[in-house]
């Protein structure tokens, strides 16, 4: 029972691993066309971008509200924007980003590939003499990772504009007061373990959606299963990275203090 | 020297197997493969093409062995081999001439005029020209049938597989296409494998006809031998029987 709940999973990892070294292999020995990584930077970050607005806006919005009511009853309200920015940057922000980037560009990328294996486009390239890794593989793989950090900048961005909002809104403070212990409590290693952990959810929702297109069988049917394997795994494999990186960023953050 | 040669190719998947596939295809030749649906038609062309490896035997390409030879020496001969699949498997997000331009760019690095004044070659002499700058979903079967053709063609290759060329078409289309495929031969001199169900177009087009039926491979010989075939299984599929060994367990 354990086994056979086990297997699939162990060997998603495997395929997974050997996949990501193929796909670090290709890198290495030929870096892809960069009109081609360009064009699927610019169609990622297009795509998302106003979702990742509105999403971190709401983001932001939901953070503050929550702070308020805890920090409320002990007349802390000035550290309210402090506290909301942090959380937000730290933790929850590249955490929904890339919760919405898995149901976005994970999805469409996955669907895309697995629409190209089925129908054979994927065996007419390598029919053709070129390598589908360098040809459709690394461009979407570096799309997604380097469009993360554009569309994490513009949701925390965002984010911090929707705490501020409801902070004047919800709590009543006024913008200049919610602002003022942003610096003192938001400071560089709070914007590092956000682009550290961003980076590292990027990476997996870059792998994850392109070996689960490029592995599709089975028609429009094995098509429906990779988009549905692809929305769960990235999102599982982002909440594990999560935490990993969580304690990661903690001990570092102990040997920076220690310093 | 043949441009193909298969020696004792064999594969074993989940619904069926084929074994002991052995043939040699010269250059200017044409085989012909037909055989029920599901029989692996078109895993054995796959096989030939190099996109999938068999469990025994062996593939050669003008002389090379290409599942047991250095990546490069058989990526260089692979260069050599065109293919049109079942379905066509046009890049449906680029144009009918981008198409044609993607290996020409891609593998042989050429670019403008040069890549331009070919693409344009390659489709008139496939006759669409005038659907240059639509995408594949904007034409016709016939026309996707063409492009496919143009596209595999676009490298110059010394053999060329053609899984089902004229499948979904009408007679008088399929009967053009195969002839256009017969001209573009009697050009290029090149090795052609074909795979197809439609017997009028097999007599057209093969020098020589196989048949794949319950894993095994029967070459029949050319179209007067195919048609007085003594094994009954290429008899009732070429006269298209209904009652005979391939139906019995129906």
């Amino acid at each position: 029972m354990v086994i056979s709940l086990l297997s699939p999973i162990v060997t998603d990892i495997g395929g997974g691993y050997l996949f990501f070294k193929d796909v670090l292999r290709s890198a290495l020995k030929k870096w892809p066309r960069r009109e081609l990584v360009f064009q699927q930077i610019w169609m990622v970050s297009t795509q998302s971008a106003s979702t990742t607005a509105l999403a971190g806006f709401f983001v932001g919005a939901v953070m503050t509200v929550q702070f308020t009511m805890q920090i409320k009853q002990f007349g802390a309200l000035g550290y309210l924007g402090g506290l909301s920015t942090s959380a937000t940057i730290r933790e929850i922000g590249p955490l929904l980003i890339a919760f919405m980037l898995s149901g976005k560009v994970g999805a469409f990328t996955s669907a895309e590939l697995g629409t190209m294996r089925v129908t054979e486009q994927i065996d007419a390239i390598r029919c053709l003499g070129a390598d589908p890794i360098q040809e459709i593989i690394l461009p979407r793989f570096l799309g997604i990772v380097v469009s993360s950090f554009f569309l994490l900048a513009v949701g925390l961005f965002m984010s911090i504009f929707g705490g501020l909002f409801l902070g004047v809104l919800f709590a009543g403070i006024n913008p200049e007061e919610y602002l003022r212990h942003v610096p003192a409590i938001v400071k560089w290693p709070s914007l590092a373990i956000g682009l550290f952990k961003c980076f590292t959810f990027a990476v997996l929702l870059g792998g994850i959606c392109t070996y689960k297109g490029y592995t599709t069988t089975g028609g429009a049917v094995g098509v429906g299963k990779s988009v549905v394997n692809t929305a769960v795994s990235t999102m599982v494999a982002i909440v594990v990275a999560d935490w990993i990186t969580s304690v990661i960023a903690e001990s570092a953050g102990i040997i920076y203090m220690s310093w | 020297m043949p441009l193909v040669k298969t020696k004792n190719l064999a594969i074993q998947l989940d619904d069926f197997s084929i074994s002991n596939v052995s043939f040699e295809v010269e250059a200017g030749e044409s085989l012909v493969i037909i055989g029920p649906s599901g029989e692996g038609k078109t895993v054995l062309l796959k096989m030939v093409a190099g996109l999938m490896q068999p469990d025994q035997g062996q593939v050669f390409i003008d002389g090379l062995d290409i599942y047991r030879s250095e990546p490069k020496e058989r990526e260089f001969k692979m260069l050599q081999m065109g293919m049109l699949f079942q379905k066509n498997a046009l890049f449906d997000s680029l144009t009918c001439a981008e198409n044609v331009a993607f290996p020409l760019r891609e593998v042989k690095k050429m670019k403008g005029q040069e890549v331009e004044d070919l693409v344009h070659a390659f489709l008139e002499a496939v006759g669409i020209l005038h659907a240059k700058q639509l995408f594949p979903h904007e034409i016709s079967g016939g026309m996707q049938k063409r492009l496919g053709i143009a596209r595999a063609l676009a490298l110059g290759p010394k053999v060329v597989l053609y899984d089902d060329p004229t499948a979904g078409l009408d007679p008088i289309t399929s009967r053009k296409i195969a002839q256009l495929l017969m001209e573009l031969q009697m050009k290029n001199q090149s090795a052609n494998i074909y795979v197809t169900n439609d017997m009028a177009r097999a007599y057209q087009l093969g020098t020589r006809i196989a048949m794949v039926v319950d894993g095994e491979f029967i070459l029949t010989g050319s179209e007067e031998e195919t048609r007085s075939h003594k094994d009954p299984r290429v008899n009732q599929f070429i006269r298209g029987a209904q009652e005979g060994p391939l139906t019995q367990d129906f």
